[in-house]
């Protein structure tokens, strides 16, 4: 029996069997036909009997349940005064008891079945999230409902996250990648709400009064939507969901005031953050567009010829493989729907090689800006960025959770069918506009975390230094919390 | 024909019941060819694509001091190209490469022992030249641009202590494009850009691993708790010994372990397998069967006392303890996992007791470190600032003696078994994430642990848990290090 199927076999090998050593490159590959067709979101969208939209997505092939909300809020709404309102108000969802259960009951009941429960804050965003096996769906349902809509925020949890809090901020700076994220935020968004981080004064003067007030204020049922997949029935699902979320009274939305940010950036400025290490840790930008936008594409493609096209990209090309200063250099375009994005470029090197990477980078950058890009690079932009959509739907998480954030980020439902039309109708000329348009090397604030004095003594070999870019602000690690640009 | 591939087994794909919880029994194709090259098949069509992975058994633990990091530094090279991809004309780029190698000995060996600096500039600057004129044959990155143009995905790779994996996600139609790309850098793969890839791994290792708060505590830690057995090299390698790769070396290493006997092709997704199984033949296939690795010989040595390692620097403080445990293929590691579940989580043992009751730490854990040779079981705890970390130990090892005399409640032990079947499921969230478990599985033994580990991890007594705590819980076997944030603790 055993033999006869592997002589079987071979036959059907032997039928099949073309010499596909012929191709000399890939490039000669006949690929079977094959179009990809991607999923519709109105074949998962439904809205509840109030009007809040779920994408649902049925799978049996795991027996799992998954659901996120995401909730219009954010770190960005919360007052400069009480920076960390919005993280601990999330964290204390999940860990400050319900109305039902008290956290650590709550602890006990998610760890017993195996479920993760969290929820979690983005500067402009909120979600929390299930996932749990099938056969705990109405008790997983029951947990997710009372973080989300019924939390109590017990005052001893609060101390406890408060504590937490404390000793983030202690260690935060420890780490020179931390100290330039914070460094970066706080340098080049100021006072506006991007920049501002938790400090232990704003923490001290977190009231659970202000956590309750931010809660109620936010995460309102107008300000909700869900994304569900796995392993159920869809129409049982949605009269789950109906029964929990689908009579709960829904206002009209309200729109936040977004806070103003004053983008005026000093000229040429060079900010360097002394801490004891050996490679300096670097990045620059500055502001560029706010979505939508009809430039976005463009600049997106633009960027990924630049320094966001992985190994392809110049900057990669430059910088990490010719010259061997980096392990890891990109630039980015932040599609940001809520106010200006940032272009920007980071890097590390070692300390010596600081200021000769900085003007590779430089010189990258105004030949992007004086030069168009060529047909080739174009071209293969396109199809690298155009091809790898798919990607985004590969699983039925992904399918639900893409298609809510997408509405989420208030795009319309045909976003993803006409993403690949937009990229495919770019013109070299289409990115040079845009390069002129929005890159500016003179404006780009530029941090250095490093020790300064291997960094300013330069590689021996080129004649870059530091002080090439713009006037060097220094500042101690230290002293970087209560620094105020 | 027929002997070119041998089929061993299928599984059928099927829920089983045990203990009243359900357990996932994942269904694999294996086959073997003739030269060697194992393939695991995995089916899923959720999704028209494939995640493709090929793992290498070679990585760390084929290492000794002088060559630490090898492994990770071929795996850079690999990305470089070969004789027919990355390149504009191998013949002229051939010629320039040899002369490149012999410019650069030449220069270093001026460097290391002559004191005439015009030579040495001069030797430099000679190999510069003829370095910038074969950078004009070079088609830089050709190999992301194809993967990326053809829908790839992911395209990355990485090196542990026992396996060099290299991956992509293509579309389904397109898989043949992995086996024409996978299977031409193990025939033809091309040492180019050498000096330079060489720089950006010192790079690596100076941000992960020297500007990081913990990075040099556990390579030290690591280098200490291992005496003999080569689990000790850091796996990114010593900064002098990355200073100090040679070409050859690396030839040496392209020999020796990049060969079809050595190597696993694992696909995950919706593909046929007929037509994975001709490809894989068309092109792997004609490969030559390579001389058998060598083999880790080296045996870690028993511990004879407790080791302690403390280091004060700024950063988050903490304190780790590590005891050896055996090899995969021991029947303790699967109580060791119920002891990894009692001991973690917001509600296990620990961080009930260290986080929420005493307020000492801001987080604990436990980890059963299954490992193909010898295994270890770690417990680490982040204290808060000002706490003493003599008291924290103290309540870890009152944990430890616990478990070595107190039976399990029936709840902790559910809980704890329930949590298997969670992470089992979990692991087949995504095509690359099984086909990441085969491969690893099958690198340490076999993929079928997929399916025995949670099996086995059900079947544990509250008695072995109680006998396996006695027997490795033991002061002797015991390493201990501690990171304390400077100026603070006792």
């Amino acid at each position: 029996m055993y033999c006869k199927k592997a002589i079987l076999l071979s036959v059907l090998l032997f039928c099949f069997n073309v010499s596909s050593q012929q191709y000399k490159h890939p490039s000669e590959i006949k690929y079977p036909d094959f179009e990809y067709k991607l999923p519709n979101p109105s074949d998962y969208r439904y809205t509840l009997n109030n009007g809040i939209v779920v994408y649902i997505v049925e799978d049996s092939s795991l027996p799992v349940l998954d659901i996120t909300a995401l909730i219009k809020t954010g770190s960005i709404y919360e007052p400069r005064c009480l920076a960390g309102l919005a993280g601990i108000t999330a964290r204390l969802m999940r860990t400050g008891g319900t109305v039902k259960y008290s956290g650590d009951e709550m602890d006990e009941k998610v760890e017993f079945l195996a479920a993760q429960l969290g929820c979690s804050m983005s500067i402009n965003s909120a979600s929390a999230s299930l996932s749990i096996l099938k056969k705990y769906t109405d008790t997983g349902l029951d947990l997710f409902s009372e973080m989300l809509l019924y939390p109590k925020f017990s005052q001893k949890k609060l101390t406890v996250e408060k504590k937490r809090a404390y000793e983030y901020i202690k260690h935060r700076l420890d780490n020179p990648r931390n100290v330039l994220s914070y460094g970066f935020s706080k340098l080049y968004y100021k006072d506006f709400p991007a920049g501002v981080s938790p400090e232990m004064k704003s923490i001290k003067r977190i009231s659970r009064k202000d956590i309750v007030k931010f809660y109620k204020h936010n995460f309102r049922p107008e300000n909700m939507m869900f994304a569900v997949s796995g392993d159920f029935k869809k129409e049982e699902m949605l009269k789950k969901l109906n029964n929990i979320f689908g009579n709960l009274r829904v206002d009209k939305i309200k729109t936040e005031k977004m806070p103003k940010w004053d983008k005026k950036t000093p000229k040429g400025k060079v900010y360097f953050i002394d801490q004891d290490v050996n490679q300096a840790f670097i990045k620059m930008g500055h502001p560029c567009i706010k979505r939508p936008s009809k430039d976005y594409y463009a600049l997106s493609v633009l960027n990924y010829i630049f320094g966001g096209g992985g190994f392809t990209s110049r900057l990669t090309k430059k910088v990490r493989s010719d010259e061997g200063l980096v392990y890891d250099i990109r630039s980015y375009v932040e599609p940001n729907y809520f106010f200006p994005g940032t272009f920007s470029i980071s890097l590390q090197t070692k300390s010596k090689s600081s200021a000769y990477a900085i003007k590779l980078c430089m010189e990258e950058l105004k030949r992007i800006i004086d030069n168009p890009v060529t047909k080739q690079e174009l071209g293969d932009a396109k199809k690298s960025l155009t091809e790898s959509l798919p990607g985004m739907f590969r699983t039925p998480k992904d399918v639900a959770e893409t298609f809510c954030i997408s509405e989420y980020w208030g795009r319309s439902l045909d976003h993803f069918d006409v993403y690949s039309d937009k990229i495919k109708a770019l013109t070299v000329s289409d990115l040079h506009r845009v390069a002129r348009k929005y890159l500016h090397p003179e404006s780009l604030t530029v941090v250095i975390v490093g020790s300064y004095e291997s960094c300013v003594s330069g590689d021996g070999r080129h004649s870059s230094k530091l002080s090439d870019f713009g006037k060097i602000v220094r500042i101690d690690v230290s002293k970087l919390e209560e620094y105020h640009p | 024909m027929v002997k070119n591939i041998i089929l061993l087994f299928v599984f059928l794909i099927a829920f089983f019941s045990v203990s009243n919880a359900k357990i996932l029994d994942v269904k694999v194709e294996e086959h073997t060819l003739s030269n060697g090259l194992k393939i695991l098949l995995y089916h899923d069509s959720y999704s028209p694509t494939v995640a493709c992975r090929l793992f290498y058994k070679t990585g760390s633990v084929n290492e000794y001091p002088g060559v630490s990091g090898v492994s990770h530094m071929f795996e850079h090279m690999m990305f470089k190209g070969t004789k027919k991809i990355c390149v504009r004309d191998w013949d002229k780029d051939s010629v320039l490469l040899d002369s490149l190698e012999k410019l650069f000995i030449k220069y270093k060996m001026l460097k290391d022992s002559s004191s005439d600096s015009v030579l040495i500039e001069n030797a430099f600057k000679k190999f510069k030249e003829v370095e910038s004129e074969e950078k004009k044959l070079i088609v830089k990155g050709e190999l992301w641009k194809i993967y990326t143009q053809n829908g790839g995905m992911h395209f990355n790779a990485f090196t542990t202590d026992i396996l060099t994996a290299y991956f992509t996600t293509l579309p389904k139609n397109k898989l043949e494009l992995f086996f024409w790309l996978e299977s031409d850098r193990l025939k033809n793969a091309v040492l180019r850009e050498f000096y330079s890839e060489r720089m950006v791994v010192a790079e690596e290792r100076r941000l992960r691993y020297e500007n990081s708060p913990t990075g040099r505590y556990f390579e030290t830690l690591n280098a200490m708790f291992y005496e003999a057995h080569p689990y000790r090299n850091p796996t990114i390698g010593w900064m002098s010994d990355i200073d100090n790769f040679t070409k050859k070396l690396l030839r040496e290493k392209f020999k020796t372990y990049y060969q079809p006997n050595n190597l696993i092709l694992v696909l995950a997704g919706d593909f046929d397998t007929k037509n994975v199984l001709r490809l894989a033949k068309e092109y792997f296939g004609r490969i030559p069967r390579g001389a058998p690795v060598p083999e880790v010989t080296i045996k870690e040595p028993v511990q004879v006392g407790e080791k302690r390692f403390t280091v004060i620097k700024k950063a988050s403080p903490r304190i780790d303890m590590f005891f050896h445990t055996p090899g995969l293929g021991d029947r303790d590691l699967y109580a060791l996992d119920i002891i990894e579940g009692v001991l973690s989580g917001r509600n296990g043992r620990l961080y009930k007791r260290l986080v929420k009751k005493m307020d000492l730490c801001t987080d604990v854990g436990a980890g059963n470190g299954v490992q193909k040779y010898t295994s270890y079981f770690h417990i680490q705890a982040e204290l808060k600032d000002k706490t003493d970390p003599h008291v924290v130990e103290n309540v870890l090892l009152s944990e430890l003696e616990k478990l070595k005399n107190k039976p399990l409640s029936d709840y902790e032990l559910e809980r704890v078994k329930n949590s298997v079947v969670s992470r089992t499921v979990n692991r087949f969230r995504s095509t690359e994430g099984i086909a990441t478990q085969l491969g690893f599985w099958e690198v340490m033994s076999t993929w079928k642990y997929i399916n025995i580990f949670p099996r086995e991890v059900e079947k544990v007594t509250k008695e072995s848990v109680m006998s396996v705590a006695k027997k490795y819980f033991t002061q002797s076997n015991r390493t201990v290090g501690v990171l304390m944030s400077k100026g603070e603790g006792k």
